[in-house]
C-alpha cells in the first residue's frame, strides 16, 4: 500500500548545512531534521511524494537494506506526522 | 544546531518595518518624529527580492512591524509571499484596522505569532496611551475576531506612567480573552536620540513590583550558574550576527531599535549588507569581556542588558544603560531578599 506524503502546508522550514529546521505554527514548535531526515523532508518537497517514490529515492541515496530504508522511513514519517509537520493522504492498495 | 547558529552568522530573524506610517500616536514611541513616508516605502518587487536574499541567507522567522502594518494595502500578499519561500511570519500591529478578511485570510497564512499592542484595560486609559480615540475598542474587536478564529494572539503591554503601570486588569483581560501577554517596562528613547519617551518610565518601586511577579517573569530564574554578561566569551546580543533589521525604505539596521545604519538593499543586496558591511562585521566581533563598564558591576548578574537601549541612551554601544543599572539593581536586591528568606 502506498501513500502520498505531504508536508504539512502550515509548516516553516529552512536548512542549515546537512539540517533543517522545521517549525509547526499550531504548538510553536521548533524541529531539528538530521541529513537523514532533512534528505526526506527535501524529497517530499512542496508537491508531496509516494511512499514507494520516497523508498526509491533512499535505495538510490543510501547504501542500505531496503528493509532497514522502509523502517528509517515509516518511522521519520510516523513521527513529523505525530508532530504535525507531515500529512499522510490518499493511500491505495 | 545552537552550535551551528554560535558559530555562523546567520541572520534567522528578520524585521521588517513595512511601513512607518502609524494611525495611532503613542506618548512612549521609540520611532524617530522625522521618517520615510509612503512613497519612499519599498515596493512589492524590491520586497520580493529582498525576501528571496533573506531565505537564501537562512532567515527562518519573519518579523513585520512598522508603523502599523495593516496600513499597507498589499500586505496579506506579502505575507502569502512569504510563507511560500518557506518562512514563519509573526505580526506586530495595533490591531485597529484588522478586518474579519484579514482574519480568515491570517488564519491560512498559520502566522507563528500575532502580538497586538494594548497599554491599557479600559479605553480611557489605552486611548490616551495611543493618542486615538476609540483605538481601544478597534483592537478589541480585532482581538476576539482573531481569538474566534482559533489564532493565537499576545497582547503586548508597557508599563507606562500613562498607565501607572497598572498591569493587573490588563492580565486579567487577556486572560479572558484567552491571550498570551507580555508587559514591558524597557522605554526606549528615539531612534532620532529624542529623550520624550523617557518621561513615560517608572521608578524602582513599581518596578520592584514588576520583576517581583512570578506572572512576567520570563526566561530562567537567576540561580547559582553564571548569566549572561558573566561569560566573557558570550556576544553580546543576537543584534547583527544572527538579528537583522529592514527598515520601510530599505536601510538596514542590526535591530529595531539599533539605529546604525549597514546600508540600503536599494543600492546592495541583502545578502552582500549581511556579509560586508563594516556595521555588521564589528558587531559581531564584539564580546562580553568588552564590556569595560560590567567588569566589576555587581549587579551584572541580574542585569537584562540591552545594547540598542546602552546606544540609544549614552551613544556607547558599550555601556551602561541607566535604566539596565536601575533594573538590575532592582533584580538584584529581590534575590538577595529570596535568597536570605530561603524562597
Amino acid at each position: 500500500m502506498s501513500c502520498l506524503v505531504k508536508r504539512n502546508p502550515r509548516t516553516a522550514s529552512r536548512q542549515y548545512e546537512e539540517n533543517t529546521l522545521v517549525i509547526t505554527p499550531d504548538d510553536r514548535q521548533v524541529h531539528t531534521l538530521n541529513a537523514t531526515g532533512t534528505f526526506l523532508w527535501n524529497a517530499i518537497g512542496e508537491q508531496g511524494a509516494e511512499k514507494d517514490a520516497l523508498l526509491r529515492k533512499m535505495a538510490e541515496a543510501f547504501d542500505a537494506p531496503e528493509e532497514t530504508l522502509r523502517q528509517d522511513m515509516d518511522a521519520f514519517i510516523s513521527e513529523l506526522e505525530g508532530k504535525g509537520a507531515l500529512i499522510q493522504e490518499s493511500c491505495r492498495k | 544546531m545552537k552550535e551551528y547558529f554560535r558559530t555562523h552568522s546567520t541572520p534567522v530573524i528578520a524585521y521588517l518595518e513595512l511601513t512607518l506610517r502609524c494611525n495611532q500616536a503613542c506618548v512612549h514611541c521609540y520611532l524617530e518624529r522625522e521618517r520615510p513616508g509612503e512613497r519612499e516605502e519599498l515596493s512589492r518587487p524590491e520586497i520580493r527580492v529582498m525576501l528571496e536574499g533573506l531565505a537564501q541567507l537562512g532567515t527562518l522567522i519573519l518579523v513585520f512591524t512598522g508603523g502599523e502594518i495593516f496600513l499597507r494595502k498589499d500586505l496579506l500578499e506579502i505575507l502569502e509571499e512569504s510563507r511560500k519561500l518557506g518562512f514563519a511570519v509573526v505580526l506586530f500591529t495595533n490591531g485597529t484596522l484588522i478586518t474579519p478578511e484579514h482574519v480568515s485570510r491570517l488564519y491560512d497564512l498559520a502566522p507563528l505569532g500575532i502580538e497586538i499592542s494594548l497599554h491599557g484595560a479600559d479605553p480611557a486609559t489605552h486611548d490616551a496611551v495611543t493618542g486615538a480615540p476609540g483605538s481601544f475598542e478597534s483592537a478589541l474587536g480585532a482581538i476576539r475576531l482573531l481569538r474566534q478564529k482559533g489564532l493565537r494572539v499576545k497582547i503586548k503591554g508597557n508599563l507606562l506612567k500613562s498607565n501607572r503601570g497598572d498591569y493587573n486588569d490588563l492580565i486579567a483581560l487577556a486572560d479572558g480573552l484567552g491571550c498570551e501577554y507580555t508587559m514591558d517596562p524597557f522605554i526606549f528613547p528615539c531612534r532620532d536620540k529624542d529623550p520624550a519617551p523617557l518621561s513615560e518610565r517608572l521608578g524602582p518601586d513599581i518596578l520592584k513590583t514588576v520583576f517581583s511577579d512570578s506572572r512576567l517573569i520570563r526566561g530562567k530564574k537567576e540561580g547559582p550558574g553564571k548569566e549572561y554578561l558573566e561569560e566573557p566569551e558570550n556576544r553580546l546580543c543576537g543584534a547583527g550576527a544572527n538579528v537583522l533589521t529592514v527598515c520601510s525604505n530599505g536601510d538596514v539596521f542590526p535591530c529595531l531599535p539599533l539605529k546604525l545604519k549597514a546600508g540600503s538593499i536599494r543600492e546592495t543586496s541583502i545578502a552582500r549588507i549581511w556579509n560586508e558591511s563594516p556595521v555588521f562585521q564589528r558587531l559581531r566581533t564584539y564580546r562580553v569581556k568588552d564590556l569595560e563598564a560590567c567588569r566589576e558591576c555587581p549587579s551584572k548578574k541580574h542585569c537584562l542588558r540591552c545594547s540598542a537601549l546602552t546606544y540609544n541612551e549614552t551613544g556607547d554601544l558599550l555601556g551602561c544603560s541607566p535604566m539596565s543599572m536601575q533594573i538590575s539593581e532592582v533584580r538584584r536586591e529581590i534575590y538577595r531578599k529570596k535568597a536570605l528568606s530561603g524562597v
